[in-house]
Protein backbone atom coordinates (compact mmCIF):
# COMPACT_ATOMS: atom_id res chain seq x y z
CA UNK A 1 0.00 0.00 0.00
CA UNK A 2 1.22 3.47 -0.87
CA UNK A 3 0.69 5.06 2.54
CA UNK A 4 2.74 2.38 4.27
CA UNK A 5 5.52 2.66 1.72
CA UNK A 6 5.70 6.43 2.05
CA UNK A 7 5.64 6.23 5.81
CA UNK A 8 8.56 3.82 5.69
CA UNK A 9 10.57 6.23 3.56
CA UNK A 10 9.70 9.16 5.82
CA UNK A 11 10.52 7.29 9.02
CA UNK A 12 13.80 5.92 7.77
CA UNK A 13 14.98 9.36 6.60
CA UNK A 14 14.12 10.90 9.96
CA UNK A 15 15.64 8.12 12.02
CA UNK A 16 18.84 8.22 9.99
CA UNK A 17 19.14 11.92 10.67
CA UNK A 18 18.49 11.38 14.36
CA UNK A 19 21.16 8.66 14.47
CA UNK A 20 23.67 10.99 12.80
CA UNK A 21 22.83 13.70 15.33
CA UNK A 22 23.48 11.36 18.26
CA UNK A 23 26.78 10.38 16.74
CA UNK A 24 27.85 13.98 16.18
CA UNK A 25 27.07 14.62 19.85
CA UNK A 26 29.78 12.09 20.65
CA UNK A 27 27.84 8.88 21.22
CA UNK A 28 29.32 5.66 19.88
CA UNK A 29 27.63 3.91 16.96
CA UNK A 30 26.14 1.29 19.25
CA UNK A 31 24.83 3.90 21.69
CA UNK A 32 23.47 6.09 18.92
CA UNK A 33 21.75 3.11 17.33
CA UNK A 34 20.23 2.00 20.62
CA UNK A 35 19.00 5.51 21.45
CA UNK A 36 17.46 5.87 18.00
CA UNK A 37 15.66 2.55 18.30
CA UNK A 38 14.44 3.43 21.81
CA UNK A 39 13.00 6.69 20.53
CA UNK A 40 10.61 4.89 18.20
CA UNK A 41 8.30 3.84 20.99
CA UNK A 42 5.22 1.74 20.59
CA UNK A 43 4.92 0.93 16.91
CA UNK A 44 1.56 -0.76 17.36
CA UNK A 45 -0.27 2.57 17.50
CA UNK A 46 1.33 3.53 14.23
CA UNK A 47 0.34 0.26 12.63
CA UNK A 48 -3.18 0.76 13.94
CA UNK A 49 -3.38 4.14 12.28
CA UNK A 50 -2.35 2.64 8.94
CA UNK A 51 -4.75 -0.26 9.25
CA UNK A 52 -7.50 2.17 10.09
CA UNK A 53 -6.84 4.06 6.89
CA UNK A 54 -6.87 0.84 4.95
CA UNK A 55 -10.18 -0.35 6.33
CA UNK A 56 -11.77 3.05 5.85
CA UNK A 57 -10.56 3.02 2.30
CA UNK A 58 -12.15 -0.35 1.73
CA UNK A 59 -15.40 0.88 3.17
CA UNK A 60 -15.30 3.92 0.95
CA UNK A 61 -14.95 1.84 -2.16
CA UNK A 62 -17.98 -0.31 -1.43
CA UNK A 63 -19.81 2.25 -3.38
CA UNK A 64 -23.26 2.27 -4.74
CA UNK A 65 -23.44 3.26 -8.38
CA UNK A 66 -27.11 2.48 -8.76
CA UNK A 67 -29.28 4.20 -11.32
CA UNK A 68 -26.44 6.28 -12.55
CA UNK A 69 -25.60 7.14 -16.10
CA UNK A 70 -21.95 6.41 -16.53
CA UNK A 71 -21.56 5.97 -20.26
CA UNK A 72 -17.91 5.54 -21.30
CA UNK A 73 -16.66 5.69 -17.72
CA UNK A 74 -13.06 5.01 -16.91
CA UNK A 75 -12.83 2.30 -14.25
CA UNK A 76 -9.33 1.22 -15.23
CA UNK A 77 -7.06 0.00 -12.43
CA UNK A 78 -9.63 0.71 -9.72
CA UNK A 79 -10.70 -1.57 -6.94
CA UNK A 80 -14.46 -1.62 -6.45
CA UNK A 81 -14.85 -4.67 -4.26
CA UNK A 82 -18.49 -5.31 -3.37
CA UNK A 83 -19.59 -2.33 -5.41
CA UNK A 84 -23.20 -2.21 -6.41
CA UNK A 85 -24.47 -1.24 -9.82
CA UNK A 86 -28.23 -1.37 -10.31
CA UNK A 87 -29.81 -0.07 -13.44
CA UNK A 88 -26.62 1.73 -14.36
CA UNK A 89 -25.85 2.66 -17.92
CA UNK A 90 -22.20 1.72 -18.29
CA UNK A 91 -22.12 1.47 -22.05
CA UNK A 92 -18.61 1.61 -23.44
CA UNK A 93 -16.99 1.78 -19.99
CA UNK A 94 -13.48 0.46 -19.54
CA UNK A 95 -12.90 -1.83 -16.54
CA UNK A 96 -9.44 -2.99 -17.57
CA UNK A 97 -7.10 -4.11 -14.76
CA UNK A 98 -9.78 -3.42 -12.18
CA UNK A 99 -10.79 -5.51 -9.23
CA UNK A 100 -14.54 -6.19 -9.29
CA UNK A 101 -14.48 -8.94 -6.68
CA UNK A 102 -17.97 -9.61 -5.32
CA UNK A 103 -19.49 -6.71 -7.22
CA UNK A 104 -23.13 -6.83 -8.14
CA UNK A 105 -24.45 -5.62 -11.48
CA UNK A 106 -28.23 -5.72 -11.83
CA UNK A 107 -30.06 -4.61 -14.96
CA UNK A 108 -27.05 -2.78 -16.27
CA UNK A 109 -26.14 -1.82 -19.77
CA UNK A 110 -22.59 -3.08 -20.28
CA UNK A 111 -22.73 -2.96 -24.06
CA UNK A 112 -19.33 -2.33 -25.65
CA UNK A 113 -17.74 -2.37 -22.20
CA UNK A 114 -14.12 -3.52 -21.94
CA UNK A 115 -13.07 -6.17 -19.43
CA UNK A 116 -9.36 -6.85 -19.80
CA UNK A 117 -7.36 -8.40 -16.95
CA UNK A 118 -10.32 -7.88 -14.63
CA UNK A 119 -10.74 -9.77 -11.41
CA UNK A 120 -14.36 -10.93 -11.59
CA UNK A 121 -14.13 -13.31 -8.64
CA UNK A 122 -17.59 -13.74 -7.17
CA UNK A 123 -18.97 -10.93 -9.33
CA UNK A 124 -22.66 -11.23 -10.15
CA UNK A 125 -24.28 -9.96 -13.30
CA UNK A 126 -28.01 -10.25 -13.75
CA UNK A 127 -30.38 -8.92 -16.37
CA UNK A 128 -27.49 -7.12 -18.00
CA UNK A 129 -26.59 -6.46 -21.59
CA UNK A 130 -23.09 -7.22 -22.88
CA UNK A 131 -23.63 -6.58 -26.55
CA UNK A 132 -20.31 -5.87 -28.21
CA UNK A 133 -18.34 -6.15 -24.94
CA UNK A 134 -14.76 -7.38 -24.83
CA UNK A 135 -13.55 -9.98 -22.32
CA UNK A 136 -9.84 -10.76 -22.18
CA UNK A 137 -7.71 -12.54 -19.62
CA UNK A 138 -10.20 -12.15 -16.74
CA UNK A 139 -10.55 -14.16 -13.58
CA UNK A 140 -14.03 -15.75 -13.61
CA UNK A 141 -13.74 -17.72 -10.40
CA UNK A 142 -17.28 -18.07 -9.01
CA UNK A 143 -18.55 -15.32 -11.34
CA UNK A 144 -22.27 -15.54 -11.92
CA UNK A 145 -23.98 -14.43 -15.12
CA UNK A 146 -27.76 -14.57 -14.88
CA UNK A 147 -30.40 -13.69 -17.46
CA UNK A 148 -27.87 -11.65 -19.34
CA UNK A 149 -27.30 -11.06 -22.99
CA UNK A 150 -23.92 -12.49 -23.95
CA UNK A 151 -24.67 -12.79 -27.65
CA UNK A 152 -21.55 -13.05 -29.76
CA UNK A 153 -19.11 -12.60 -26.86
CA UNK A 154 -15.63 -13.94 -27.44
CA UNK A 155 -14.32 -15.77 -24.37
CA UNK A 156 -11.61 -17.59 -26.32
CA UNK A 157 -8.55 -18.95 -24.55
CA UNK A 158 -9.64 -17.97 -21.05
CA UNK A 159 -10.01 -20.01 -17.92
CA UNK A 160 -13.29 -20.49 -16.07
CA UNK A 161 -13.67 -22.03 -12.67
CA UNK A 162 -16.96 -22.52 -10.85
CA UNK A 163 -18.47 -19.93 -13.14
CA UNK A 164 -22.23 -20.03 -13.60
CA UNK A 165 -24.20 -19.00 -16.67
CA UNK A 166 -27.91 -19.14 -15.92
CA UNK A 167 -30.64 -18.37 -18.43
CA UNK A 168 -28.18 -16.38 -20.52
CA UNK A 169 -28.34 -15.73 -24.22
CA UNK A 170 -25.08 -17.13 -25.55
CA UNK A 171 -25.97 -17.16 -29.22
CA UNK A 172 -22.81 -17.13 -31.34
CA UNK A 173 -20.68 -16.78 -28.22
CA UNK A 174 -17.30 -18.42 -28.46
CA UNK A 175 -15.39 -20.46 -25.85
CA UNK A 176 -12.69 -21.78 -28.16
CA UNK A 177 -9.57 -23.20 -26.47
CA UNK A 178 -10.93 -22.34 -23.05
CA UNK A 179 -10.32 -24.24 -19.87
CA UNK A 180 -13.58 -24.97 -18.05
CA UNK A 181 -13.72 -26.39 -14.55
CA UNK A 182 -17.00 -26.94 -12.70
CA UNK A 183 -18.66 -24.44 -14.97
CA UNK A 184 -22.43 -24.58 -14.99
CA UNK A 185 -24.53 -23.64 -17.97
CA UNK A 186 -28.02 -23.66 -16.50
CA UNK A 187 -30.99 -23.19 -18.78
CA UNK A 188 -28.83 -21.32 -21.23
CA UNK A 189 -28.99 -21.91 -24.93
CA UNK A 190 -25.61 -23.41 -25.76
CA UNK A 191 -26.51 -25.08 -29.05
CA UNK A 192 -24.78 -22.48 -31.19
CA UNK A 193 -21.82 -21.82 -28.92
CA UNK A 194 -18.38 -22.65 -30.26
CA UNK A 195 -16.44 -24.87 -27.84
CA UNK A 196 -13.83 -26.15 -30.26
CA UNK A 197 -10.49 -26.90 -28.63
CA UNK A 198 -11.91 -26.42 -25.11
CA UNK A 199 -10.72 -28.50 -22.19
CA UNK A 200 -13.36 -29.24 -19.58
CA UNK A 201 -14.07 -31.44 -16.63
CA UNK A 202 -16.86 -33.98 -16.48
CA UNK A 203 -19.33 -31.72 -14.70
CA UNK A 204 -19.04 -28.98 -17.29
CA UNK A 205 -19.25 -31.57 -20.07
CA UNK A 206 -22.47 -32.98 -18.67
CA UNK A 207 -24.08 -29.55 -18.41
CA UNK A 208 -23.19 -28.80 -22.00
CA UNK A 209 -24.26 -32.19 -23.24
CA UNK A 210 -27.66 -31.75 -21.60
CA UNK A 211 -27.89 -28.40 -23.38
CA UNK A 212 -27.16 -30.14 -26.69
CA UNK A 213 -23.96 -28.20 -27.29
CA UNK A 214 -21.62 -29.27 -30.05
CA UNK A 215 -18.87 -31.08 -28.15
CA UNK A 216 -17.22 -32.82 -31.07
CA UNK A 217 -13.92 -31.08 -30.63
CA UNK A 218 -13.39 -30.86 -26.85
CA UNK A 219 -11.10 -32.65 -24.42
CA UNK A 220 -12.30 -33.98 -21.10
CA UNK A 221 -9.89 -33.43 -18.24
CA UNK A 222 -9.89 -34.50 -14.60
CA UNK B 1 14.31 10.56 30.06
CA UNK B 2 13.40 12.09 33.35
CA UNK B 3 9.66 12.36 32.98
CA UNK B 4 7.61 9.72 34.74
CA UNK B 5 5.31 7.34 32.92
CA UNK B 6 2.22 9.18 34.15
CA UNK B 7 3.24 12.66 33.08
CA UNK B 8 4.28 11.24 29.70
CA UNK B 9 0.78 9.83 29.33
CA UNK B 10 -0.72 13.19 30.27
CA UNK B 11 1.44 14.95 27.73
CA UNK B 12 0.82 12.42 24.99
CA UNK B 13 -2.85 13.34 25.01
CA UNK B 14 -1.84 16.75 23.70
CA UNK B 15 0.46 15.64 20.92
CA UNK B 16 -1.85 16.94 18.19
CA UNK B 17 -1.98 20.39 19.75
CA UNK B 18 1.78 20.53 20.28
CA UNK B 19 2.40 19.68 16.65
CA UNK B 20 -0.18 22.20 15.41
CA UNK B 21 1.46 24.92 17.50
CA UNK B 22 4.86 24.21 15.94
CA UNK B 23 3.40 24.22 12.45
CA UNK B 24 1.74 27.60 13.07
CA UNK B 25 5.25 29.03 12.93
CA UNK B 26 6.06 27.37 9.60
CA UNK B 27 6.25 24.07 7.72
CA UNK B 28 8.31 21.36 9.32
CA UNK B 29 9.37 17.76 8.80
CA UNK B 30 9.03 14.95 11.32
CA UNK B 31 12.41 14.92 12.97
CA UNK B 32 12.43 18.71 13.15
CA UNK B 33 9.15 18.54 15.09
CA UNK B 34 10.49 16.00 17.56
CA UNK B 35 13.70 17.99 18.08
CA UNK B 36 11.72 21.18 18.76
CA UNK B 37 9.42 19.44 21.19
CA UNK B 38 12.41 18.09 23.10
CA UNK B 39 14.13 21.49 23.15
CA UNK B 40 10.99 23.53 23.92
CA UNK B 41 10.14 21.23 26.83
CA UNK B 42 13.48 22.13 28.40
CA UNK B 43 14.83 18.70 27.39
CA UNK B 44 12.23 17.04 29.59
CA UNK B 45 9.86 15.46 27.12
CA UNK B 46 10.83 13.25 24.23
CA UNK B 47 8.03 12.56 21.79
CA UNK B 48 8.27 9.00 20.55
CA UNK B 49 8.37 8.59 16.77
CA UNK B 50 5.41 6.24 16.73
CA UNK B 51 3.29 8.68 18.73
CA UNK B 52 4.30 11.58 16.53
CA UNK B 53 3.64 9.81 13.25
CA UNK B 54 0.27 8.46 14.25
CA UNK B 55 -0.62 11.99 15.31
CA UNK B 56 0.60 13.39 11.99
CA UNK B 57 -1.37 10.79 10.03
CA UNK B 58 -4.48 11.55 12.08
CA UNK B 59 -4.14 15.32 11.63
CA UNK B 60 -3.59 14.86 7.92
CA UNK B 61 -6.65 12.69 7.57
CA UNK B 62 -8.91 15.12 9.40
CA UNK B 63 -7.57 17.91 7.17
CA UNK B 64 -5.78 19.91 9.87
CA UNK B 65 -2.47 19.57 8.06
CA UNK B 66 -1.25 18.70 4.58
CA UNK B 67 2.07 17.21 3.55
CA UNK B 68 4.50 17.47 0.68
CA UNK B 69 7.88 15.96 -0.13
CA UNK B 70 10.87 18.26 0.05
CA UNK B 71 13.47 18.36 -2.70
CA UNK B 72 16.55 17.30 -0.71
CA UNK B 73 19.11 15.45 -2.74
CA UNK B 74 21.49 14.39 -0.01
CA UNK B 75 20.14 11.66 2.25
CA UNK B 76 16.51 10.64 2.23
CA UNK B 77 13.70 12.88 1.08
CA UNK B 78 11.90 14.74 3.84
CA UNK B 79 8.18 15.01 4.13
CA UNK B 80 7.06 18.43 5.26
CA UNK B 81 3.84 19.25 7.04
CA UNK B 82 1.81 22.42 6.64
CA UNK B 83 -1.04 23.61 8.84
CA UNK B 84 -4.37 24.34 7.14
CA UNK B 85 -7.05 26.86 8.16
CA UNK B 86 -8.96 24.00 9.71
CA UNK B 87 -5.81 23.10 11.65
CA UNK B 88 -5.53 26.67 12.94
CA UNK B 89 -9.11 26.46 14.19
CA UNK B 90 -8.44 23.09 15.78
CA UNK B 91 -5.42 24.53 17.54
CA UNK B 92 -7.38 27.51 18.92
CA UNK B 93 -10.15 25.22 20.08
CA UNK B 94 -7.77 22.73 21.73
CA UNK B 95 -5.95 25.55 23.43
CA UNK B 96 -9.24 26.91 24.84
CA UNK B 97 -10.25 23.45 25.99
CA UNK B 98 -6.94 23.04 27.74
CA UNK B 99 -7.20 26.42 29.53
CA UNK B 100 -10.62 25.41 30.74
CA UNK B 101 -9.48 21.95 31.88
CA UNK B 102 -6.47 23.46 33.62
CA UNK B 103 -8.69 25.78 35.67
CA UNK B 104 -10.94 22.93 36.68
CA UNK B 105 -8.01 20.66 37.55
CA UNK B 106 -6.38 23.36 39.64
CA UNK B 107 -9.57 23.64 41.66
CA UNK B 108 -9.93 19.90 42.01
CA UNK B 109 -6.38 18.76 42.66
Amino acid sequence: MRTAKELEEELSANLTEKYQDYKSKGYSETEAYQMTINSIGDVSELIDSINLQQSELEKAIQMDFSRSRMVNSDFRDVSIREGKFKGSDLKGSDFSNSDLTDCEFKSCNLGEAIFENVNLTGAQFSGSNFKGSTFKNCNYHRSFFKSSNLTGIDFDGQMFEETIFEMCTLKKASFRNTNLKKVQFRLSDVKKVDFSGAKMDKLTYNFLKAGKADLSNVTIIQ
Amino acid sequence: MSESKISADLLRGHTDTMILKLLLAGDKYGYQISKLIYANSGNQYELKEATMYSSLKRLEKEGSITSYWGSENIGGRRKYYKITDLGKNTYEQNKKNWEQAKQILERLL
